[in-house]
């Protein structure tokens, strides 16, 4: 009988813990939901009420957006917000591959200084240098550009130490070796070989280089100031404070499409996500 | 041959380089110049010596001297003290709720089913744009027309003629409006440091557990004895990098106080300047064009960020071993 009632009360526990847990994915989500759900409804209709289902007014809301951002195209917003994450991830990954094969297959001179040299700038925070940068980006001629939002992205030390970590463990010596003895050259092992066996360290920290580019805010905030150049960020909190764009219906829709690829790659792509978060604090 | 050998090596890891010392290295030195000056942005930088250091720290001796007076000067300390009081109840909140979460996801007795389900929905705010979902929470919580408000009060249309009870906005108050910024981060940072933390539980030796259970220990003790004091160097990793973006968080208080009802101005606008935003301001703002302070800010930022996670890395080696 004992025995049976320890067992009640486990399922007792478990049934309350599943409560929770439930009720804690609900709040982690019912934001989103009720963005989307008033995404879909007219002003007056968020004004006078709370619904959980959606509205009719999808595209009533999308003309708003546009009547909003007025002389410029919202939707240019979100094509400025895909050049810029596709490209600085593109550079930042590539750049990082190929700085982390040459720190794991080669000797070369300064080598330890140079590494440690990327060590050290990981422990810099992003806005230290950020006076600086806006300064060189005037001189460079790059300010409202969207090149002054990729460029940087090029040296991402995390990301060099990441890869490197991830090379050693999954790319062996004798590889490379066997490839050379085959006469291939250098670049082509590394584009034809390494590369491939590296994708999946690869996939993850591309993911978090899109999601940081997706939503960095503080520098395209500084450097871009015509409309035509805004990332999509720029263009929600522009949105925000226009007075007369009291329109809720309009600003949840807006909110939903600057979003709707974050949902996109976190559907896909999570579990490169959750190994890859956990990496920094293990492999120390 | 072997002379040429030795510098392909070097052709790798050179564009890292350039692109690292050209937008990396260089703007932080020369910003570390112009906090000497006093420049506007467009005329030449104009040497000044440590004058915005030694502003900063007569301020803060001044606060420390004028302590219970409201008006002490010292804008940049106001801004240190309302980043700490956005990050800190955070950061506490944080570590309760993933503590908590980790240890009944790992708990070998309560095999809680759909684990990577939870953990991924946990993890999700995580990912989205901070600067939307500062908007989203200024629409959600709108006084008058937010879904928050409509929960507690019903729909404005079941009190005709305009009588709809006045709701307490949370933007009209310095205190509300730092703990609303310190509940959404605690809402977006939870699911990580649950990932971070079951991590490190997953690494904990099997064996440690089941001698445990031999002797008979509690869950409770087991917690405390084996759990938590293994834990610690993930602990450290957790609350440092948790500190140093906490001290730079910048989007939502932005977006909160920027073409808002709250402004910079008043209190509500005082009370969400932060370190970064106070940068920004002074740099970016309308009326300022300071960069030599603004470089001298983002300067003292940088070690604020440094001696507080020393600080925080020697307190928890020390507990950490004596337990």
């Amino acid at each position: 009988m004992e025995i049976s009632a320890a067992k009640l009360r486990l399922q007792i526990t478990r049934g309350l813990l599943y409560a929770l847990l439930i009720v804690l994915a609900i709040l982690c989500l019912i934001p989103f939901y009720l963005m989307i759900i008033n995404g879909s409804r007219t002003n007056v209709q968020i004004n006078t009420g709370l619904s959980m289902i959606p509205g009719s007014n999808v595209i009533g809301n999308v003309k708003t957006i546009l009547i909003i951002t007025a002389n410029i195209n919202f939707f240019t917003g979100f094509v400025n917000s895909a050049i810029v994450a596709v490209s600085a991830s593109v550079l930042s990954i590539y750049i990082a591959a190929l700085t982390a094969f040459g720190f794991v297959f080669y000797e070369f001179p300064f080598k330890k200084f140079l590494f440690g040299f990327i060590l050290a700038s990981m422990m810099i925070p992003a806005q230290m240098g950020i006076i600086g940068l806006y300064d060189l980006m005037f001189r460079f001629n790059l300010l409202d550009s969207l090149l002054a939002l990729i460029l940087p992205a090029g040296a991402a030390a995390f990301t060099v130490y990441f890869l490197r970590q991830y090379i050693k463990s999954v790319l062996p010596d004798y590889i490379i070796q066997a490839a050379r003895i085959d006469g291939a050259h250098d670049l082509s092992i590394f584009h034809r070989i390494a590369l491939p066996i590296m994708s999946p360290g690869i996939a993850t920290m591309g993911i978090f280089a899109f999601v940081f580019n997706w939503n960095n805010f503080l520098w395209p905030l500084i450097v871009l100031t015509s409309k035509e150049t805004y990332t999509l960020p720029l263009m929600i909190a522009q949105l925000n404070s226009s007075l007369y764009a009291r329109d809720y219906g309009a600003i949840n829709l807006a909110i939903a499409f600057s979003i709707f690829p974050i949902i996109v790659v976190f559907i896909l792509l999570q579990k490169f996500l959750v190994s890859g978060i956990s990496f920094g604090s293990l492999k120390e | 041959m072997k002379l040429k050998k030795k510098y392909i090596g070097l052709l790798f890891v050179i564009p890292f380089f350039i692109f690292y010392f050209l937008f990396n290295f260089y703007p932080v030195i020369y910003s570390f110049f112009l906090s000497l000056t006093k420049w506007d942005g467009y005329a030449d930088p104009q040497f000044i010596g440590f004058h915005h250091y030694a502003r900063i720290f007569t301020e803060l001796f001044q606060r420390f001297a004028g302590a219970g007076k409201l008006d002490v000067p010292g804008e940049f300390w106001l801004a240190f003290v309302n980043t700490w009081r956005i990050w800190l109840p955070n950061i506490i909140l944080q570590l309760v709720i993933a503590l908590f979460l980790g240890v009944i996801f790992t708990n070998a007795r309560l095999k809680i089913k759909g684990v990577g389900f939870f953990r991924a929905i946990f993890y999700f705010p995580n990912l989205v744009t901070a600067a939307s979902i500062g908007v989203l929470a200024l629409v959600l919580l709108d006084w008058q027309h937010g879904a928050i408000n409509q929960l507690i009060h019903g729909p404005a249309s079941a009190f005709p003629g305009g009588n709809y009870p006045p709701a307490f906005n949370l933007m009209n108050d310095p205190t509300s409006s730092q703990m609303v910024i310190s509940i959404i981060q605690t809402w977006q940072w939870f699911g990580v440091s649950m990932i971070l933390l079951m991590a490190g539980m997953q690494g904990i030796p099997k064996t440690y557990y089941e001698a445990a259970d031999l002797d008979g220990a509690s869950t409770t003790r087991t917690f405390f004895q084996i759990t938590l004091p293994l834990l610690m160097p993930v602990f450290t990793y957790v609350i440092v990098t948790s500190l140093i973006g906490g001290m730079q968080i910048f989007d939502i208080p932005y977006v909160f106080t920027h073409g808002t009802m709250v402004g910079i101005g008043g209190e509500t606008g005082k009370a969400l300047t932060t370190m970064v935003l106070y940068m920004y301001n002074q740099a970016f703002g309308l009326t300022q064009a300071s960069f030599g302070y603004a470089a001298a800010i983002s300067y003292m930022l940088f070690l604020i960020i440094a001696v507080f996670s020393i600080v925080n890395i020697k307190f928890i080696t020390r507990v950490g071993g004596e337990t």
